[in-house]
């Protein structure tokens, strides 16, 4: 018997390989105006992009509006697409692009958070209960209290160092990915990285302990 | 900042990763992307270039079926004006058009043709037409001609041409 997972998407690739290779097909059906291949591509990558679009701006309306735009720039710059990269790294380029352009046109704008639209079901995870249960001096303080201050302090990092702490600390990239992201060294990666954990050390010294 | 420090700040950002939306809202998100693309592509303008690569609509085949015509068409004016200009053997020249009257016994049968081969446009030089007297006789029947009617100077001349000297 099928796992239901598999059952229930039985045209899924199985193995990393077989993704390449079927997200490759997928571009190269979208460059030559397949629209429901693009579909399908944006399909497998929405989840992430919508995550480092929300990321960067703390808000689900930005995020949402961010993403769809990063997916209609990338739909309309496809047939530039040379395969350098794989097409993840190029659509989460464009979509960092997107994100950091309307920021800094909206640097001035009074951000505001919307956690209320979002689920925060850390309990899932056994190493955050630990440590916002031990490790948090204020445990009065709940974790949508947690989240805000979070993100307060993520807005008040640079542009560019709220974008390596997206992509490394929360989404988990390496940071060679981010570099070819970000079209910097690696290097130049590691130091940004530094700095705004120095920063938001410096912020969240309360809850850090 | 101590290397704990960092980890600690890590272990703080990773509490983000929660932050997702509320189940469902990924089912509608690329059908969002597709219609933000078609909203996009109805309202952004085509170059004209790219508007008849695209696959055979019916205004891409009336404008390609146009200039199909134009073409044609020009190219058969260019070549009924080559044809008047140089005629039919190449020789640049509007009298070996005229149909050949040699056979009539009219004009220079030099080469068979009833006026010279030189173009009238051509010529520079003035032709002269000698008027040679002629005489008048009259049968012996009728009434002779009246005295000085047909009297000529003697060997006259008239300049005629179109060249800069006329």
């Amino acid at each position: 018997m099928e796992p239901p997972a598999e059952s229930a998407q039985p045209n899924r690739p199985t193995s990393a390989a077989d993704e390449v290779a079927e997200v490759r097909k997928l571009v190269r059906e979208a460059q030559s105006g397949d629209l429901s291949a693009y579909d399908e591509l944006v399909r497998r990558h929405q989840e992430r992009i919508y995550g480092l679009c929300y990321h960067m701006t703390s808000n689900h309306e930005d995020a949402h509006d961010l993403a769809q735009d990063a997916f209609v720039k990338a739909w309309q710059a496809i047939r530039t697409f040379k395969g350098d990269a794989s097409f993840y790294t190029w659509v989460y380029r464009i979509a960092v692009n997107t994100c950091l352009n309307h920021l800094k046109t909206k640097r001035n704008r009074t951000l505001h958070l919307s956690l209320n639209d979002l689920e925060i079901n850390p309990e899932n995870d056994p190493e955050l209960v630990a440590l916002v249960s031990e490790r948090t001096p204020r445990r009065d303080a709940g974790l949508s209290e947690l989240h805000r201050r979070l993100n307060e302090s993520m807005l008040k990092l640079s542009e560019e160092h709220r974008a390596v702490v997206t992509m490394h600390d929360i989404q988990g990239m390496p940071h060679d990915e981010i570099a070819k992201v970000l079209g910097v060294n690696p290097g130049t990666v590691r130091s940004r990285l530094f700095y705004a954990r120095q920063q938001l050390q410096a912020w969240l010294s309360d809850l850090v302990g | 900042m101590n290397h704990d420090e960092q980890e600690e700040i890590q272990k703080l950002l990773r509490l983000k990763r929660h932050e997702v939306p509320p189940p469902g809202y990924f089912r509608d998100f690329s059908a969002g992307v597709m219609a933000r693309i078609h909203r996009e592509e109805a309202t952004r303008p085509v170059p004209w270039w790219r508007r008849q690569t695209l696959p055979w609509s019916p205004s891409a085949r009336m404008a390609w079926s146009n200039a199909l015509t134009l073409v044609g068409l020009g190219v058969v004016a260019c070549s009924l004006y080559i044809t008047s200009v140089t005629g039919p053997e190449g020789n640049p020249s509007l009298i070996t058009s005229q149909p050949q009257l040699g056979g009539l016994g009219l004009g220079s049968e030099s080469k068979g043709s009833l006026v010279p081969n030189t173009s009238l446009l051509s010529m520079e030089s003035p032709i002269e037409i000698r008027m040679i007297p002629i005489r008048a006789t009259a049968p012996a029947d009728t009434n002779p001609f009246p005295q000085g009617l047909f009297q000529l100077p003697e060997n006259p001349s008239v300049r005629v041409g179109f060249g800069p000297n006329r």
